[in-house]
C-alpha cells in the first residue's frame, strides 16, 4: 500500500497532463467540422431551388452551429423554435441546427474565427462587422448563391449593397432601423402640444414640455452608454442632412467641420437647458427612461423603431404616437438615419456551405419577413406588403410606411451602427457625457474624433458607399 | 527482495537514492500546479507580452511594431485619468473598509451571545452576486426614486446628489457600493486575527492600569499586523485590478470619470478593437502589481512580520 502510494504523485502528474493536452485538442477547426456527417437527399428549399450536396456526403446527418443572442422573453424563445429551427429542420431532416446562446456573439464569433473556428452561420450585429470579417478572409462569397437563390431581386439594393465587399457579396442584410420620437400622445393632446415642424417648433415644444413639469426627454445610458449614438446619429443626420454628412463619413469632410461643429453645440445646449432627462442621461438607464414613460413624468423618448416591439408586447396605459425630427437647419428636410441591425455570412472554413446558404436563404425568407413584420421587425425584403399580414398594433403599420416613404423620398440618412467608422464612432458615444459635463470642449471631442477617423480611415474600415 | 537489494547495493548508493528521492518528491507532487501553472498562467502571459508589441485589431494579421503602443500609452491622457482614479479608489479601500472592518470586528469580537449571527449577516452582503448587489446600488442612487427621495422626504433635500451624474463623488459612489458588498470578508479576516490574539497581554495591561485606547494602540494593534498587512497588500493589488461595480454601474463615466484601467482595457479590447494596445496597459499594470509584491517580500525581509 505505502509503496502504491509512492506513484500516486506520478500518477496524478500523469492523469492532470493528459486531461490538459486532451483539452488542447479538437478545437481549431469550424463547428460543422467537428460535428463531422454526410448527407444524401437533396431538398427543396423556400425559393424552389434544391440544396446540391455538393459539401456532403451521403447518409448522416449533419449539425450547423447557428450562435446568436438569447431570446429576451419566452414568447421570442417560443417563436424562434416555433418559427425558425422547427421549419428548418422538416424542411431539410438531414440538417440538425445546434443553437448557441451568448450575449454577444460578435465578440465571441471575432475570437472564434481569429483562432480559426467560429460557428457555420455568421451572425453578427450589422454589416460593419460583417465587412472586417469578409476583409480579412473569414467569410464565404455569396455569389453564387445569390445567383442561385435570387437574392439579388428579393433585397433592397441599399440593404444587400452594405454585404458587399471588393466587388463581392459576403453578407445578407438583417432587420432595418431608424431612429424616431416616440410621445405620449394622450399627454400632447390633454396640453395641446403638436408634433414640430421645424426646429424652432421642436425647441418650443420642449420648453413648453419643461414648464409643465413634465420632462420633456426621457434618456438614460448608465448600462449601455453606446445608447449615445442614437442622439448622436440623430443630431448629425438632421442638422447637416444625409448629402452633408456623408462626407463627414466618407472623410471628404473633417469632423471639425463647423457644420458638424455647430451640430454639436447645439445639442450640448438642449442637453445643458434640461431637455434631455434634466441633465441626468448619464445618471439612469435606458430602462429608468422607458419608466419615466410608462409613470408619464416624461413626454418624448427619442429611440430606435425596435421599440415597437416592447409598446407591442408590454403596451404602456395611454395611446403612444411617434414623429420623424424636423430637419435641425434651414433646408434640411426631415431625415430617418438608418441600420440594419443584423447581417448574416458563411464561415469560409464551413464544411457545409451548401446547407449554411440553404438555412440563410429560410431565415431571410419571405415567410420569415411576414411574421416579423407583424410584430414590427421590417426585414428588407421586396414584395413584402403590410397589407398581407395581421399586424399587432396600427402604430407598426404607421411606422412601416413612414420608413418606406422616406425610403420612396430620398430622405434617409445614416445611423452610427452601420455607417460610422468604428473606432470614431466609439469615441464619440463614450465622451459625449464629458463635452456635457465641461470636462472637455467640443473643439477637443471633435479633434478627437477626426484623429479616430483618420485611423479608421487607414485600416480601411470606412464605410463603403456605392455610387 | 527488500534484503537482496540492501545486500547488493551499497549502503552509500541507497543513501543518495533516499536522498534524491526525498528531494524530488516535492517537485513532484508540485508538478500538476506547475504545470497547470504553466499552461494557464505563462501562455496567456506571453501571448500578451507578444500581443502588446502589435497593433493586432483582433481580426487581421498583426503586425510588428515595437514598442509603439508603450510610446502611445505615455502620452495617452485617459490612460492617467484611468490610473489616478486607480489610486483614489486604492486610498478610499485602504481607509474606508479597513477601518470600517477592523472596529466592527473588535464590537463583535466582545459579544458574547449571539456572535455567529452577527457575523453572519455581516457576511451576507459577500455572498450576493456583484451584478445583483450593483443593480440594487444603481437603484439607491437612481434621482427619481433611489435615496435622493428618502433625503426629500425627512426634510434633507440639501444632501441630495446625483450620485453618478457628478463627476466629483461618481466613482466614490461605486466605490461605496463595492465596499457595502465587500467589507463583510474584512470583518471576518479581522475577526480571525482578534481570536488568536494573545490575551495575557491585554490582561498585564490591565492589570496595569492600561486604558482600552492604550490597550488597543499598544496591545491589540501590533499584534494584528501581519492580518493589516496581508489586507493591505491584497487591496493594492485588488484596486488596481477593479472592474465589475465601475462596468455594471457607470461603464466608466460620465465623461471618464469612473474609468479605471481595468474598464479602459477592456473598452480598448472590445469596443475600440485595440488589443494590442490593451495588452501593453495590463503588462504595464502586471509590473506595477509585481513592485507592490515585491515591495512588501523587501518588507518581510526587513523584519516586518508579515
Amino acid at each position: 500500500m505505502r509503496r502504491h502510494k509512492r506513484w500516486m504523485p506520478v500518477c496524478a502528474f500523469l492523469l492532470t497532463l493528459a486531461v490538459l493536452l486532451s483539452a488542447c485538442v479538437g478545437s481549431g477547426k469550424p463547428a460543422a467540422e467537428e460535428t463531422g456527417g454526410t448527407k444524401t437527399d437533396t431538398e427543396t428549399n423556400n425559393a424552389g431551388t434544391e440544396v446540391s450536396g455538393k459539401s456532403a456526403g451521403s447518409g448522416e446527418q449533419i449539425e450547423l452551429v447557428w450562435m446568436t443572442r438569447p431570446p429576451d422573453n419566452e414568447e421570442q424563445e417560443k417563436i424562434r423554435r416555433e418559427q425558425v429551427i422547427e421549419p428548418f429542420e422538416r424542411a431539410y431532416p438531414h440538417i440538425k441546427l445546434k443553437l448557441v446562446e451568448t450575449q454577444d456573439p460578435d465578440m465571441l464569433t471575432r475570437q472564434q474565427l481569429a483562432a480559426g473556428a467560429g460557428p457555420d452561420i455568421i451572425v453578427v450585429d450589422g454589416p460593419t462587422t460583417l465587412m472586417q470579417f469578409a476583409s480579412a478572409g473569414y467569410l464565404k462569397p455569396l455569389d453564387e448563391y445569390a445567383a442561385q437563390y435570387g437574392w439579388n431581386e428579393r433585397f433592397y439594393d441599399w440593404a444587400l449593397d452594405t454585404g458587399v465587399y471588393e466587388d463581392k457579396l459576403y453578407g445578407l442584410p438583417g432587420a432595418y432601423e431608424s431612429l424616431v420620437v416616440w410621445y405620449n400622445k394622450e399627454m400632447f393632446q390633454a396640453n395641446g402640444w403638436e408634433e414640430p415642424k421645424n426646429f424652432d417648433e421642436f425647441m418650443r415644444l420642449n420648453e413648453k414640455i419643461q414648464q409643465s413639469g413634465k420632462i420633456p426627454f426621457a434618456f438614460g445610458t448608465t448600462e449601455f452608454r453606446a445608447a449615445n449614438e442614437w442622439w448622436l446619429s440623430l443630431v448629425y443626420n438632421s442638422y447637416l442632412g444625409p448629402e452633408e454628412f456623408k462626407k463627414v463619413l466618407k472623410n471628404e469632410v473633417p469632423w471639425t467641420s463647423d457644420l458638424i461643429k455647430e451640430a454639436t453645440q447645439l445639442w450640448v445646449d438642449i442637453w445643458k437647458k434640461g431637455y434631455i432627462n434634466e441633465k441626468q442621461s448619464h445618471a439612469i438607464s435606458s430602462e429608468d427612461a422607458w419608466y419615466l414613460i410608462y409613470n408619464q413624468k416624461a413626454a418624448m423618448i427619442m429611440e430606435g423603431t425596435w421599440a415597437l416591439d416592447r409598446l407591442v408586447t408590454n403596451p404602456p396605459p395611454f395611446e403612444m404616437d411617434f414623429f420623424i425630427m424636423p430637419g435641425w437647419r434651414e433646408g434640411v428636410e426631415p431625415t430617418l438615419p438608418m441600420a440594419l441591425g443584423e447581417a448574416i455570412g458563411i464561415n469560409s472554413k464551413t464544411k457545409y456551405p451548401d446547407e449554411t446558404a440553404a438555412f440563410i436563404d429560410f431565415y431571410y425568407g419571405m415567410e420569415r419577413a411576414k411574421s416579423e413584420l407583424e410584430r414590427g421587425t421590417f426585414l428588407p425584403v421586396n414584395g413584402l406588403k403590410i397589407d398581407d399580414v395581421q399586424v399587432k398594433s396600427p402604430l407598426v403599420k404607421k411606422v412601416y410606411e413612414e420608413l418606406n416613404q422616406a425610403f420612396a423620398e430620398g430622405k434617409t440618412g445614416y445611423a452610427s451602427w452601420t455607417y460610422w467608422p468604428p473606432k470614431a464612432q466609439q469615441f464619440l458615444w463614450d465622451n459625449i457625457d464629458a463635452v456635457f459635463l465641461d470636462a472637455m470642449t467640443v473643439d477637443q471631442y471633435l479633434q478627437k474624433a477626426q484623429e479616430k477617423a483618420e485611423e479608421d480611415a487607414a485600416d480601411g474600415m470606412l464605410f463603403r458607399f456605392s455610387d | 527482495m527488500e534484503t537482496w537489494i540492501r545486500n547488493k547495493i551499497p549502503a552509500n548508493f541507497r543513501a543518495g537514492l533516499r536522498s534524491l528521492s526525498r528531494k524530488l518528491l516535492p517537485w513532484l507532487l508540485l508538478s500538476p500546479t506547475l504545470v497547470l501553472l504553466t499552461l494557464v498562467i505563462s501562455g496567456p502571459l506571453v501571448g500578451t507580452l507578444l500581443l502588446a508589441l502589435t497593433d493586432w485589431n483582433g481580426i487581421h494579421p498583426p503586425n510588428f511594431i515595437g514598442a509603439d503602443n508603450f510610446v502611445k500609452l505615455v502620452h495617452d491622457p485617459v490612460f492617467y485619468k484611468s490610473l489616478g482614479n486607480n489610486i483614489k479608489w486604492m486610498l478610499f479601500f485602504l481607509i474606508v473598509p479597513v477601518i470600517m472592518g477592523l472596529f466592527v470586528a473588535l464590537w463583535v469580537s466582545r459579544v458574547g451571545r449571539g456572535q455567529m449571527l452577527y457575523r453572519s449577516l455581516l457576511f451576507m452582503p459577500y455572498i450576493v452576486s456583484t451584478v445583483v448587489t450593483a443593480k440594487i446600488w444603481l437603484g439607491l442612487y437612481n434621482p427619481y426614486f433611489g435615496i435622493n427621495t428618502v433625503l426629500e422626504k425627512w426634510g434633507l433635500g440639501f444632501l441630495a446628489r446625483s450620485w453618478l451624474g457628478d463627476t466629483s463623488i461618481a466613482l466614490y459612489a461605486v466605490a461605496v457600493a463595492d465596499t457595502w458588498h465587500f467589507w463583510g470578508f474584512l470583518v471576518v479576516l479581522f475577526l480571525m486575527a482578534l481570536h488568536q490574539l494573545n490575551r495575557s497581554l491585554e490582561e498585564a495591561a490591565i492589570v496595569d492600569g492600561a486604558n482600552k485606547i492604550r490597550i488597543f494602540w499598544h496591545i491589540v494593534l501590533p499584534q494584528l499586523r501581519p492580518t493589516i498587512v496581508l489586507v493591505y497588500m491584497l487591496l493594492i493589488i485588488w484596486s488596481f485590478a477593479a472592474f465589475d461595480y465601475v462596468f455594471v454601474m457607470t461603464q466608466g463615466g460620465p465623461g471618464n470619470a469612473t474609468e479605471l484601467i481595468a474598464t479602459y482595457m477592456y473598452k480598448l479590447a472590445i469596443y475600440n478593437q485595440e488589443p494590442g494596445y490593451a495588452s501593453a496597459i495590463a503588462l504595464t499594470m502586471g509590473i506595477f502589481s509585481l513592485i507592490v509584491i515585491l515591495g512588501f517580500g523587501f518588507i518581510k525581509k526587513k523584519g516586518w512580520d508579515v
